[in-house]
C-alpha cells in the first residue's frame, strides 16, 4: 500500500515537472529577445514595480565557481541599493569588505572603513560593475548598449539574461543572469562558463528602507 | 675753484668705470643672465637631500607636466572623450609637447600592465623568494623544510585571496600566477593609479613639455600652442572651455609680478628720497649731483654681481635696487658738510672727512662680505651687489665731488622746542629705560618660521585654479609623496627598500605604493639563481598543497611551465655576477622604458639620477632620515627646516661680520669711542626685534638679513655721529638725511607682496630709524650737550 501510494506521489511529481519548467532552459533566443522602447511595454508594470523597492536591503550568499577550484567559494553578505547612492555589498564572511559601486566607479573598503582600492577611472575596467548597478536598478536602456536582453517570465516568477554584444567591452562583460518572483530579485548569475561563474543568491529582502546617516556613510561613497 | 687736472682725473676715471661697466653689461644675456626660477635660489650643491631634489625636479620631468580639464557643457551633444583625443592630438603637433594624453586613454597602462605580466618571475619573483626566505628564517625553522613550507604557504595564501572579493578581478591570471606575484603588486600599486573620475562633462589631458617650464620657450610659445589647440578643438566641439594648470603659467606669473613690482617700488622709492630732499635741502636741484653717486653705485653692484655669478636671481635686483637708500650716504655726508673756512679746497676737506668715510664704508663692506660665505645663492649675491655698490658708491662720490666746484649742499635746521636740559635728559633716560625693556625682553618673544613660498609672489587665483585642476586628477590631501633619488639605478632601488622598510614601521598600516618596487634590488635579483637551486622539490611539493587545500594542481599548468622555463633561463650562480647585474641593468631599462605618460613620472633617469616616486595614504608625518636619501614633498613644498638651517648658518656670518665690525670700530677709535659706536647699531637691532617680538610678528631668514643690513647703516650713522661728538658738535644733518632716505626707501619694500622683501624692508627701516633716534637723542641724555 505504501509503495503504491510512493509510486503515486511521483507520477504526480514527474506530471508537474511540465508545469513548473515554464521559464526556458536557454533563454538567449529571438523569441524571448527584448528590446527596451520596442517590445518591453509588457514588462513595464513589473520593472517599475522592482524599481519601486528600492531602496533595499537584502542578505545574500555568492558562491565563486573557479576553474581551478575544486568547491566554489562562499561569501555572505549584505546588499544596499539606494535609487541615487548606488549599490553597496557588504561582505561579512568570510572576511569583511566593502564595496561600493554608483556612478562616479567604484571602490572597495575594509572592515575599518579604510578605503583599500578604487577601481580605475576607465570604461573597461568600471564595464562589469557599472553593468552590476543598472542590472540592479533594472535599466534597461541604458543595458541595451551592451547586451542584448532576453527575457521570460511563468506567473511570478522572471527571467532576464544579458548578454554582451559584439563590441569594445565585450571581452570584460559576462552574461547576466537575474531571476526574481513577483518584485523581488532571488538569483544573480554572471557566467563565464560552467566552470568559472558567481552566483549570488538573494535572501530576506527589506524593501523600501530608509538608510540611516551612519549607514549611508559607511556603505557608500 | 677747485684744480683742474684734479677735476679732470675725476671725471676721466669716472668716465673709464662708465664705459667699463656699461660695456660689460650691454654685452649680457639677460634671459640666460638673471633668474625668476625660486630653485635657483638656493645651492645646487647642497648637502640635504631636499635642495639637490628640488633643485633637479624644477628641470625634470616634474615641473614640465600641464592639466588640462576639458568642459562640455551638458546641453552639447560632443564627446568628453573625443574632444580629449582631439586636443591632445593637436598638442603633440607641436615639438613643445613631448607628450599629450587623455587621462581616459588606457593604452599606456595597458602596455605597462602586459609587460609586468609577461615579465612578472623577471621582476617580481626575485622580491617574492627573498621576502619568503626572510619569513622562513625569522620562523627558525630546519633549512631542509623550507620548501615544503614554501608550498604549503602558497596554497593556504592563494585560498585565503580567493575569498577576498576583490580576486574576482584577477581570476583569469591566477592559474599562470598562483603565487599571486601581480595580484599583489596591483593591490599594493592602486593608490598609483589615477583613480578619481572627473564630474559628468569633463575630459582630462596630461601633457609633458620637452622644454624647460622655467625658459621663455617653454611659456609663451606653450601659451600660443594651447590656444591654438582650443580653437580646433572648438571647431569640432563648439562650447569646450578650458581650465588647465602647471608650472610655466606660475613662472611666466611671477616674472611678470616681480617685474611690475620692481618698477613700482623703485618708482615709489625715488619719489620718496625726493621728498625727504625736498624737506630737508634747500636748493633741490642741487640734490641732482647726488644721482650720479647712486647710478655709479648700482651699477658697481650690477657688475660685480654679474661678474661673479652665473646666474643672478631676479630678487637681488629687487632687494638691491634700495641700494640707492644706503649709497646716497656718503653723498650726503660729503655733500652736506661745510666748509671749515671760506674757499677750503676739496682735497683738505676729504682729507678730515675720509677717515669715517673710509671706516664706514670699509666695515660695512667687510661686513657684507661675510655673506659671501653663505650656503644660499641669493644671500651671497646681495653680498656681493652691496658690498661692491657701497664701495662704488664711496668712489664715484670722492671723485664726483672733485670736479665740481665748491661741492656743497646746504641743508635746512630744524630747531627742536626748547626744554630745560633736566627736562630733556629725564626725558631721553626715560625713553631710553622704555626702549631697553623692549630690546630685553622683546626678542624673547619672537617666533622664527621660514617657507620657501616666502620668496615669491604668489598668485592666489593661479593656486587656486592648480588646487582645482590637481583635485580633477585625483590629488588629494591625507596622502603623503616620497621621492627617492640616486646616481644610479642600483643604489636607488636600494634606498627605496630602505625608506620601505623605515615606512613600514613608521606608518604601519599604510603601506607604501611605488613602481620602483616593481623592480627587485639588485642583491635579490642575484640571490635568485642560488634561491631557486634550493627549491628543487617545489613543484611537487606546491602540486600537493594546492590538491590539499581543494584545487585542481593541473589547472596550473601554465604556471609549472613558466616556473621551470624561468629557472632554467637563468644563469648559475657560478656564471659571474656580471652577466646577471647586466641583464639586471637591461631590466630596469626595459621596465623604465614601459612607463609612459603619467607612469613615467614615477620613475625616470634624469639629470644622470634615477627618481623613485613613492606613495602612501597617510597624512604627512614623520620624515625619513636624510641617510634613505628620501624626501617627503610636503618638506619640498616649504623647506623649512632647510630655511631655518640657512637662518642658523646667515646669523653665525652676520654676527662674525659683526665681530669684525665692532673690532675695527675699537681698534681704529679705541676702547671708549668705541663702545658708543657699538652699541648704537646692536641697540637700534635689539630694539627692532624686541618691538617685533612683543608685536607678535613671525620672523624669517630675511628679517635676519634686514636686521644685518640696518646695522651695517646705523653703524655709519654711530661713526658720523661720533666724529661730531668729538669735536662737541651735534650729529651732522647728513645722518637725519641719510637715515630718512634710507628709512622710506627700505619702508617702501614693507609694501611688496613678496613677504621676504617686506620682511626685509620693514626690518631695515625700523632698525635705521631706532638707529637715527638714538643717534639724536644720545647727546641731550648726556650732562654736557654739545653746542
Amino acid at each position: 500500500m505504501i509503495t503504491r501510494l510512493l509510486a503515486f506521489a511521483l507520477m504526480l511529481a514527474l506530471a508537474a515537472l511540465p508545469l513548473r519548467a515554464e521559464l526556458p532552459a536557454v533563454l538567449v533566443a529571438p523569441a524571448y529577445r527584448l528590446v527596451p522602447g520596442e517590445n518591453d511595454s509588457a514588462w513595464q508594470p513589473l520593472l517599475a514595480a522592482l524599481k519601486a523597492k528600492i531602496p533595499l536591503n537584502a542578505s545574500f550568499d555568492e558562491r565563486r565557481y573557479f576553474p581551478f577550484k575544486k568547491n566554489p567559494v562562499v561569501l555572505t553578505g549584505e546588499i544596499r541599493l539606494d535609487p541615487a547612492r548606488g549599490l553597496s555589498l557588504h561582505y561579512q564572511v568570510p572576511e569583511e569588505r566593502i564595496l561600493v559601486i554608483d556612478d562616479r566607479g567604484g571602490f572597495m573598503r575594509d572592515g575599518k572603513g579604510r578605503r583599500l582600492h578604487d577601481l580605475p577611472d576607465n570604461p573597461r575596467a568600471q564595464a562589469a560593475t557599472r553593468a552590476l548597478l543598472r542590472v540592479m536598478r533594472f535599466e534597461l536602456a541604458a543595458l541595451a548598449e551592451n547586451f542584448a536582453i532576453y527575457a521570460a517570465r511563468d506567473g511570478a516568477d522572471w527571467r532576464f539574461t544579458f548578454e554582451p554584444l559584439p563590441g569594445p567591452l565585450a571581452d570584460v562583460l559576462q552574461p547576466i543572469t537575474v531571476t526574481g518572483r513577483d518584485e523581488l530579485v532571488r538569483t544573480i548569475e554572471m557566467r563565464k562558463s560552467a566552470d568559472e561563474r558567481v552566483e549570488i543568491q538573494v535572501g530576506e529582502t527589506r524593501t523600501g528602507v530608509t538608510f540611516s546617516a551612519r549607514e549611508l556613510t559607511r556603505f557608500f561613497r | 675753484m677747485e684744480p683742474p687736472r684734479q677735476k679732470i682725473s675725476a671725471r676721466v676715471l669716472l668716465l673709464v668705470f662708465a664705459v667699463l661697466g656699461l660695456g660689460w653689461l650691454s654685452g649680457l644675456d639677460y634671459s640666460r643672465k638673471i633668474s625668476t626660477n625660486v630653485a635657483d635660489l638656493i645651492p645646487v650643491d647642497e648637502r640635504s637631500p631636499e635642495t639637490t631634489l628640488l633643485h633637479s625636479l624644477a628641470d625634470e620631468r616634474q615641473a614640465r607636466v600641464l592639466l588640462f580639464a576639458l568642459n562640455i557643457s551638458s546641453s552639447s551633444t560632443a564627446s568628453p572623450d573625443a574632444a580629449a583625443s582631439l586636443f591632445a592630438a593637436t598638442l603633440l603637433k607641436s615639438p613643445l609637447f613631448a607628450e599629450a594624453v587623455p587621462l581616459r586613454d588606457t593604452a599606456s597602462r595597458d602596455a605597462l600592465g602586459r609587460f609586468i605580466y609577461e615579465r612578472r618571475l623577471d621582476l617580481l619573483l626575485p622580491t617574492w623568494l627573498a621576502d619568503r626566505q626572510r619569513a622562513y628564517a625569522a620562523a627558525g625553522r630546519p633549512p631542509a623544510d623550507y620548501s615544503a613550507w614554501l608550498a604549503e604557504q602558497t596554497a593556504q595564501t592563494l585560498d585565503t585571496f580567493l575569498t577576498q572579493p576583490e580576486a574576482a578581478a584577477f581570476q583569469a591570471i591566477v592559474k599562470s600566477d598562483p603565487l599571486l606575484l601581480v595580484p599583489t603588486l596591483a593591490q599594493k600599486s592602486q593608490s598609483l593609479a589615477p583613480s578619481a573620475s572627473p564630474p559628468a562633462g569633463h575630459s582630462l589631458v596630461w601633457a609633458r613639455l620637452s622644454v624647460s617650464p622655467l625658459d621663455a620657450a617653454g611659456q609663451q610659445p606653450v601659451f600660443t600652442v594651447i590656444e591654438q589647440a582650443l580653437t580646433a578643438m572648438r571647431l569640432a566641439h563648439p562650447g569646450v572651455t578650458l581650465e588647465w594648470s602647471g608650472v610655466n603659467r606660475f613662472a611666466a606669473d611671477s616674472e611678470h609680478r616681480i617685474r611690475t613690482e620692481m618698477s613700482l617700488l623703485n618708482v615709489l622709492s625715488l619719489a620718496a628720497v625726493l621728498g625727504i630732499a625736498l624737506l630737508f635741502v634747500r636748493r633741490v636741484w642741487k640734490a641732482l649731483h647726488l644721482v650720479p653717486v647712486i647710478l655709479f653705485s648700482l651699477l658697481g653692484g650690477w657688475v660685480a654681481v654679474t661678474l661673479c655669478f652665473e646666474h643672478v636671481h631676479i630678487l637681488v635686483f629687487v632687494i638691491g635696487a634700495l641700494l640707492a637708500g644706503v649709497a646716497i650716504d656718503y653723498g650726503f655726508y660729503l655733500y652736506l658738510q661745510p666748509p671749515l673756512r671760506p674757499g677750503e679746497p676739496y682735497r683738505e676737506k676729504l682729507g678730515r672727512l675720509l677717515k669715517p668715510l673710509l671706516t664706514s664704508c670699509l666695515t660695512t663692506v667687510i661686513g657684507f662680505s661675510f655673506l659671501l660665505w653663505s650656503e644660499l645663492p641669493l644671500i651671497r649675491q646681495l653680498g656681493v651687489f652691496v658690498g661692491a655698490g657701497l664701495l662704488s658708491a664711496l668712489t664715484a662720490a670722492i671723485l664726483y665731488f672733485a670736479q665740481l666746484d665748491n661741492p656743497f649742499l646746504e641743508a635746512r635746521v630744524f630747531v627742536l622746542p626748547k626744554t630745560s636740559p633736566q627736562t630733556s635728559r629725564r626725558l631721553v633716560r626715560a625713553l631710553g629705560l622704555l626702549a631697553l625693556v623692549i630690546a630685553l625682553t622683546g626678542p624673547w618673544f619672537l617666533r622664527w618660521h621660514d617657507d620657501i613660498h616666502q620668496l615669491n609672489a604668489p598668485n592666489p587665483a593661479l593656486i587656486a585654479n592648480d588646487e582645482r585642476l590637481r583635485a580633477l586628477f585625483g590629488d588629494t590631501e591625507g596622502r603623503s609623496i616620497y621621492i627617492t633619488r640616486a646616481d644610479s639605478l642600483v643604489a636607488a632601488r636600494d634606498r627605496l627598500a630602505a625608506f620601505q622598510d623605515w615606512h613600514d614601521h613608521a606608518f604601519p598600516d599604510a603601506p607604501l605604493a611605488s613602481l620602483g618596487l616593481v623592480l627587485p634590488t639588485e642583491a635579490d635579483y642575484l640571490a635568485q639563481p642560488a634561491r631557486l637551486a634550493a627549491l628543487n622539490d617545489f613543484e611537487p611539493q606546491l602540486r600537493a598543497a594546492l590538491e590539499r587545500h581543494g584545487f585542481t594542481p593541473d589547472s596550473f599548468a601554465p604556471f609549472f611551465q613558466a616556473w621551470r622555463d624561468h629557472a632554467s633561463g637563468l644563469p648559475s650562480e657560478a656564471l659571474e655576477k656580471e652577466g646577471l647585474s647586466s641583464r639586471y641593468a637591461s631590466l630596469g631599462t626595459e621596465l623604465q622604458a614601459a612607463l609612459t605618460g603619467p607612469s613615467g613620472m614615477l620613475f625616470f633617469t634624469g639629470d644622470k639620477q634615477v627618481w623613485l616616486l613613492s606613495l602612501a595614504d597617510h597624512p604627512p608625518g614623520d620624515e625619513p632620515p636624510a641617510t634613505l636619501g628620501t624626501v617627503g614633498t610636503n618638506q619640498l613644498q616649504t623647506l623649512n627646516t632647510l630655511f631655518s638651517h640657512y637662518r642658523a648658518s646667515a646669523l653665525r656670518l652676520s654676527l662674525c661680520g659683526l665681530g669684525v665690525i665692532g673690532a675695527s670700530v675699537f681698534v681704529l677709535y679705541g676702547f671708549r669711542r668705541g663702545i658708543r659706536i657699538f652699541m648704537i647699531p646692536s641697540g637700534a637691532c635689539f630694539f627692532a626685534f624686541g618691538l617685533l617680538g612683543l608685536t607678535g610678528h613671525t620672523l624669517n631668514l630675511f628679517h635676519l638679513l634686514g636686521a644685518f643690513l640696518g646695522v651695517c647703516l646705523s653703524h655709519n650713522y654711530a661713526i658720523f655721529s661720533a666724529e661730531n661728538a668729538a669735536r662737541g658738535e651735534p650729529p651732522p644733518i647728513s645722518i637725519r638725511l641719510s637715515a630718512l632716505c634710507t628709512a622710506v626707501s627700505f619702508g617702501v619694500l614693507a609694501l611688496s607682496h613678496i613677504p621676504v622683501v617686506a620682511a626685509l624692508g620693514s626690518t631695515v627701516a625700523l632698525v635705521v630709524l631706532s638707529a637715527l633716534v638714538m643717534v639724536e637723542l644720545e647727546p641731550l641724555g648726556r650732562k654736557t650737550q654739545p653746542a
